[in-house]
């Protein structure tokens, strides 16, 4: 009883502290300039407790901005797979959704959910800050809320 | 550096420049903002132009139905440039996000009205005279209620 | 039972965690609305912290999970025996030890000494280079800090014994001018121990991936942030208990003025990160060889020599 109060509120910090990890797999840069600014003091991602954070291994989000080309897809499963459960994935801009303008080039895979799991995906080329809030505020429910991302 | 600090204490006394964050109200953007393609199937004649001008193979026709994939369209407004007749049009709102991509499918039905002799699917006579004339036509003639190739048959009966 | 409470609630861990967390709440926030930002709660580390405690462990290969947790773990004892050597007040009259100086010193390089070998440990190369710059900034900020414990503990007169308390207690005028002096280079040592901007060198904020904790997850990381914290507790304290007449008003009057002192030090803190950007590691040591190791050293012999004719 007194252990699952516990548990519930360590559920809960978990949705008011989101540490985000942010991956460029070859988008245009455009889409990281607006996760930037998402920092700034317009769109202050930071008054919900969303930080950057540097190393996967603390994060709880995985940020990834651009379609998956062939040299940059060992890196972001390795990124992926050392993140700690319970973890989420936020696929940014359309380049990640579906490949948008560099679909079909030659060095292009494929869009990312085709290699990770990924829980929210916000459009728009290049995604508006607003979108990102928006999303990342969804994937802290997710978080908190999924069962099967907490069993490890 | 003086400067630089009353700056930073003056500051602490002002309200914050953070927008207000509660739930969906974000969504609402200044009139500039370019938006997203919204189709509006009264009035497009499925000549499928934009599907040409497309840069990312955001548009798809099946039948009937008008699709735009928000997964793929980066809103660069070249459809709504290449439509002859003004059925794509771009609000300013934004994009939302999704949890599965087919929330970002934006399906409309095209209002096709069907040829008054073989009953095949055919875009309305008034937008094509409208667009011939540059104005809302008053009258149309019977044989532009026909599909093309019932019209063929109806100037050359053999 | 009395010793589990000073362990656990009043000078120990519950209020060396939850003045740290404050602070360091308190410092993000003011840095948040200097920049015309909302920023967090001020209640923001202790989310941050208990987060953490649920997640999963990914440990590197290399170390054992025992070795895992210990390092940070030592550095956490070591700093709850830091903050019970404080004078605090309500409990400085039952203790029963002197309040060492030079021990709380050397507790508060624990933390940092941990970091060093877990960056070593993790063989991982980004905890590699911030463990070295770490080792590498350490010479330079404690030997300012030294400088001015010294020149402190000549304050309190002839057997030097580095009494926390006796330094607190010392208030005359000249004692008075001698601390003011000190007060620029305390707050540089401390700016440099607590990797705050513009000596933010060790992890660089997030550009070589957090530096030494480069591997730490779970409650591993758990661990060194709540170390963090109890450090950022010490140091706010002992700036109260260096500059504020804490010792010499009434129990309760010392007690406000010491997070009057602590909240002071890290809104000057906040200040300072927010107009100044990262130094180089030469820039750095430049600056501490050129400038604050001659100019401390010198402050030193002027106490030592106005204090002892
Ligand atoms: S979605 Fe557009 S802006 Fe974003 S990375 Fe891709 S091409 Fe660039
Ligand atoms: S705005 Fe551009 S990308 Fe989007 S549907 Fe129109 S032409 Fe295609
Ligand atoms: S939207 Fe416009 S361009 Fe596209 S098919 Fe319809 S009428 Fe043609």
């Amino acid at each position: 009883m007194f252990l699952d109060a516990i548990k519930q509120f360590l559920r809960y910090s978990q949705k008011k502290s989101l540490w985000v990890f942010h991956v460029n797999t070859g988008s245009c840069n455009g889409c990281d300039i607006e996760i930037l600014a998402l920092f700034s003091s317009k769109y202050d991602a930071e008054r919900f407790g969303i930080k950057l954070v540097g190393s996967p291994k603390h994060a709880d989000i995985l940020l990834v901005t651009g379609p998956v080309t062939t040299k940059s897809r060992d890196p972001l499963l390795r990124a992926y797979d050392m993140m700690p459960k319970p973890k989420a994935v936020v696929s940014v801009g359309v380049c990640s959704l579906s490949g948008g303008v560099f679909a079909k080039s030659y060095n292009v895979l494929g869009p990312v959910d085709n290699f990770i799991p990924v829980h929210v995906y916000i459009g728009g080329c290049s995604a508006h800050p607003n979108m990102i809030l928006e999303g990342l505020l969804r994937a802290a429910q997710i978080l908190c809320e999924e069962e099967e991302l907490w069993s490890f | 550096m003086v400067k630089l600090i009353g700056w930073l204490l003056t500051n602490l006394f002002k309200k914050p420049l953070t927008f207000e964050f509660k739930g969906k109200s974000l969504k609402a953007v200044r009139a500039t903002y370019r938006g997203y393609p919204t189709h509006r199937g009264e009035r497009c004649a499925a000549c499928r132009l934009c599907i040409y001008v497309c840069p990312s193979d955001a548009i798809r026709i099946e039948g009937s139905l008008f699709i735009i994939n928000k997964c793929k369209c980066t809103a660069c407004k070249d459809c709504a440039d290449a439509c002859p007749f003004g059925a794509m049009q771009f609000i300013p709102r934004l994009i939302g996000t999704a949890i599965s991509k087919n929330e970002y499918m934006e399906i409309t039905e095209i209002k096709l009205v069907k040829c008054e002799n073989c009953g095949e699917p055919m875009p309305k006579p008034e937008l094509l005279l409208g667009r011939l004339l540059g104005k809302p036509p008053k009258t149309i003639p019977p044989y532009l209620r026909l599909c093309p190739k019932c019209r063929r048959q109806f100037f050359n009966p053999t | 039972m009395e010793f589990l409470k000073d362990l656990f609630l009043y000078p120990g861990f519950l209020f060396g965690f939850v003045l740290g967390g404050l602070l360091e709440g308190f410092k993000r926030k003011l840095k948040a609305r200097m920049q015309l930002r909302k920023g967090p709660p001020v209640t923001q580390p202790f989310y941050d912290l208990s987060k953490l405690l649920l997640k999963n462990i990914t440990k590197p290969y290399t170390i054992s999970s025992f070795t895992y947790l210990l390092i940070p773990f030592v550095p956490t004892v070591g700093l709850l025996v830091g903050v019970l050597l404080m004078p605090y007040p309500f409990y400085q009259e039952k203790a029963s030890f002197s309040f060492d100086l030079i021990l709380i010193f050397y507790l508060t390089e624990l933390p940092l000494l941990s970091q060093i070998i877990f960056g070593y440990f993790s063989k991982s190369p980004y905890g590699m280079v911030g463990a070295a710059r770490a080792a590498q900034m350490f010479f330079y900020y404690n030997g300012v800090f030294i400088m001015v414990i010294t020149t402190l503990c000549l304050l309190e007169g002839p057997p030097y014994s580095f009494c926390l308390k006796s330094i607190a207690e010392a208030w005359d005028s000249l004692d008075v001018l001698i601390k003011i002096l000190t007060i620029p280079f305390f707050v540089f040592s401390v700016l440099a121990k607590l990797k705050l901007n513009p000596f933010s060198i060790p992890d660089a904020e997030a550009e070589i991936l957090e530096g030494p904790l480069t591997e730490a997850s779970g409650v591993a990381l758990a661990l060194f942030k709540l170390n963090y914290l109890l450090e950022l507790a010490i140091f706010g304290s002992l700036f109260a208990f260096f500059y504020l007449p804490v010792l010499k008003t009434s129990p309760q009057m010392g007690l406000s003025l010491i997070l009057l002192g602590a909240f002071f030090l890290f809104f000057m803190f906040a200040l300072v990160e927010n107009f100044t950007a990262r130094l180089r590691l030469s820039q750095f040591s430049a600056l501490y060889l050129k400038f604050l190791i001659p100019s401390a050293t010198l402050i030193l012999v002027i106490t030592w020599v106005l204090k002892t004719w």
